[in-house]
C-alpha cells in the first residue's frame, strides 16, 4: 500500500504536513540527533558501568 | 473456635478463647513461632477465620524437597499445610459455596516443614493488610479449597529456606510467579529450578545457596527471556529514585538491591499536594513519591519502603537512599530505556519548532508536570472512550493508526491539574526505537495542535502531520499499569 490511508474516514480537512518543506524537515532530523546523541551517550555508559559495578554486588 | 481439631480441615476462628497462640498449636508441626508471628503481624486486624488444609503438596516446596531436602539423612516431611485466611467468621457449611465467603477471602499461605523459615508460597490481597495502601502491580489466582473455587488479587510472596534459597532466589521466585500469574508468555518457574538457572554462571556450588550477585539475577531474567536493564545510584546520582518510580508506575515490578539484600518493588504511594516552592519550567511525577510498596522476604508481604523510615509496624527496615541498585526485567520489545525516553521527551518539548513554548499557548501558561510510563498500546487504546483525550480529534487518531505493542508515554499538565489527576496532552513514542532517530516519534499532543506520524505507522518513512485543535479540554490521566488500594 504506497498511498497513504486515511487516518480519520471522511474527514473534510486534511492534516497538514508539520514542516514547511523538506529542508525545514531534514533540519529537525539533523538539529536532533545533533543535540541528543552526545547526552545519550553518557547515559549508556552509565548503565554499562551500572552493569560492570553489579558484577560485585553480592545479595545474600 | 476450633471446627474439627484432629481432621484434615480445622476450621479457626478467632475468639476470647482462640487466639494467635492456640492457632500455632493447631497448625503443628508445621508453623513455627516465628511463622507465626509474621502472619499475626500480616494478619491480625483482619482475619476472623482461618482454614487449615492439612496434608498439602506444595509445588515450590515439592521441587525444593525432590531436589534437595530428600538428599538429607534427616528428610523432612514432603508435605506441607496451607492456611486460608478469612475477614468473616465462616462455617464449614459456608466455604463449601464460593458465593458466601468469595468477597471475605484474603489469600493464602503455604507453611512449610522448613527452619528456620516456614513461610512458603503466600498470596494475600493488599486489603488484608489494613495499614498497606497504594498503587500497586498485582496478579490473579484461582484457588481450590476442597473443590470450591476462590480467586485471589495480589502479589506472590515467599521467604527463604535458607538452602536452595536465600534473598536473591526469593526475590527472583517473587518476581517471576507475578509473570507467570499474569502472562501466559512467562513459563512458571520453580525455586530449585531458579538456582540450577544460574550454575552456567556461578563460581563454585549453586546450593546450598549462600547468594547471587546482582548480575546473576539479571542473568537469570535475560535466559527467561526478559531484557533486563541495571541502574546503579552511584551511575544515576540524580535520577534514580525517579527512574525506579518511572518503571514501577509503568507497572514493572522492580529488584530493589541494598548493601546485601534484595527485595522486590512493585507499587508506590505518592501524596498529591502542590510543593513548596513550586518547581520551575518542568518537573515529574515523581517529585510526589514518598514510599514504594515491597516484598521482603525476610518480613511480611506488603512493606512500605519509604524515602525515610518513620518506626511505623509496616514499615520496611529499609529507606529510598539505601537502594544502590535496581534491576528492571523489561519485555523483549522494549528497547528504548526509561532514561532515554526521558531525554527525547525534554529535548522535544525544549525545541524551538516543535516545543510546547512554540505551540501551546496554554502550556506554555505555567510550569509542566510530566508523568512517564510505558504501556501496552492495546490497553492505551482500550481506555480512550473513557478519557475523551480532551478533542475528538486526538481520539479518533490514536484509535485508528496502527502503534506498536510497547509505547512511552509522557503526560503533560500544570501542577493544579495534575493534583486533580487531569491533563492537557501527551507525547508518545514508540518503545522500539532508537532514541537518537526521531522516527520513533508515535505523537505529540498539546491543547492546541496534535503532531502525529502518519508514515511510520504504516511502516513507510515518517510523515508528521499536523492536525490544528479547537476547545480542547483536560482529561483524566491514563490509570491501567496499577491499582489503586485505599485505605
Amino acid at each position: 500500500m504506497k498511498e497513504l490511508l486515511e487516518v480519520i474516514p471522511g474527514q473534510k480537512e486534511m492534516p497538514l504536513p508539520l514542516f514547511d518543506s523538506e529542508r525545514d524537515y531534514q533540519e529537525f532530523r539533523r538539529s536532533y540527533t545533533e543535540k541528543i546523541t552526545p547526552e545519550l551517550e553518557d547515559l549508556r555508559e552509565a548503565r554499562r558501568q551500572s552493569e560492570e559495578q553489579s558484577k560485585k554486588h553480592w545479595m545474600c | 473456635m476450633i471446627d474439627g481439631p484432629n481432621s484434615l480441615l480445622p476450621i479457626f476462628t478467632f475468639d476470647a478463647t482462640c487466639g494467635w497462640d492456640e492457632l500455632l498449636q493447631l497448625a503443628q508441626p508445621e508453623l513455627d513461632s516465628g511463622g507465626v508471628g509474621r502472619l499475626m503481624q500480616a494478619l491480625s486486624q483482619k482475619t476472623k477465620t482461618v482454614v487449615l488444609e492439612r496434608h498439602y503438596i506444595d509445588k515450590d516446596y515439592r521441587d525444593t524437597f525432590s531436589n534437595f531436602h530428600s538428599k538429607r539423612f534427616s528428610t523432612p516431611d514432603s508435605r506441607c499445610l496451607r492456611l486460608h485466611f478469612f475477614s468473616k467468621a465462616a462455617t464449614r457449611e459456608e466455604i463449601r459455596h464460593a458465593e458466601n465467603i468469595q468477597a471475605d477471602y484474603l489469600g493464602y499461605a503455604i507453611i512449610r516443614p522448613t527452619r528456620p523459615n516456614c513461610l512458603g508460597r503466600t498470596l494475600l490481597k493488599p486489603e488484608s493488610r489494613r495499614a498497606v495502601c497504594g498503587s500497586m502491580r498485582l496478579c490473579d489466582e484461582t484457588i481450590t479449597l476442597q473443590g470450591v473455587e476462590l480467586r485471589v488479587r495480589g502479589f506472590p510472596f515467599i521467604s527463604q529456606d535458607a538452602d536452595v534459597t536465600v534473598c536473591a532466589q526469593s526475590a527472583l521466585w517473587m518476581l517471576m510467579r507475578y509473570y507467570s500469574n499474569r502472562y501466559p508468555l512467562y513459563r512458571e518457574i520453580f525455586p530449585y529450578q531458579l538456582a540450577k538457572l544460574t550454575e552456567d554462571y556461578s563460581l563454585g556450588r549453586v546450593y546450598p545457596s549462600s547468594g547471587l550477585y546482582v548480575w546473576q539475577m539479571t542473568e537469570a531474567l535475560r535466559r527467561l527471556g526478559f531484557s533486563p536493564v541495571t541502574y546503579t545510584r552511584d551511575n544515576f546520582p540524580n535520577d534514580f529514585d525517579h527512574l525506579l518510580y518511572t518503571y514501577i508506575e509503568s507497572g514493572i515490578p522492580v529488584l530493589a538491591a541494598t548493601k546485601r539484600h534484595v527485595v522486590v518493588a512493585f507499587g508506590h504511594k505518592s501524596d498529591y499536594v502542590q510543593p513548596n516552592p513550586l518547581p520551575n519550567d518542568i518537573s515529574f511525577s515523581s517529585q510526589f513519591n514518598h514510599a514504594l510498596v515491597v516484598n521482603d522476604d525476610n518480613r511480611i508481604p506488603y512493606q512500605v519502603l519509604r524515602d525515610k523510615k518513620q518506626g511505623a509496624n509496616e514499615e520496611s527496615r529499609f529507606e529510598f537512599g539505601e537502594i544502590e541498585s535496581f534491576v528492571a526485567p523489561l519485555a523483549e520489545k522494549i528497547f528504548l530505556p526509561a532514561e532515554s525516553f526521558q531525554k527525547v521527551v525534554t529535548t522535544i518539548l525544549d525545541r524551538g519548532d516543535v516545543g510546547y513554548k512554540a505551540l501551546s499557548a496554554t502550556l506554555s501558561a505555567g510550569p509542566l508536570v510530566l508523568r512517564l510510563f510505558l504501556t501496552t498500546a492495546r490497553s492505551f487504546k482500550k481506555q480512550l472512550t473513557e478519557r475523551g483525550m480532551g478533542n475528538a480529534i486526538v481520539e479518533q487518531v490514536y484509535r485508528n493508526l496502527p502503534l506498536p505493542h510497547f509505547v512511552w508515554v509522557c503526560e503533560i499538565s500544570h501542577m493544579a491539574d495534575y493534583l486533580t489527576h487531569l491533563v492537557h496532552g501527551e507525547i508518545l513514542w514508540d518503545a522500539t526505537r532508537n532514541a537518537s532517530e526521531p522516527d520513533g516519534w508515535i505523537a505529540l499532543h498539546y491543547p492546541e495542535v496534535l503532531v502525529a506520524d502518519v508514515g511510520s505507522a504504516l511502516n513507510q518513512r515518517q510523515k508528521l502531520k499536523k492536525y490544528p485543535l479547537q476547545n480542547s479540554k483536560t482529561y483524566p490521566l491514563y490509570r491501567s499499569n496499577l491499582t489503586d488500594i485505599q485505605l
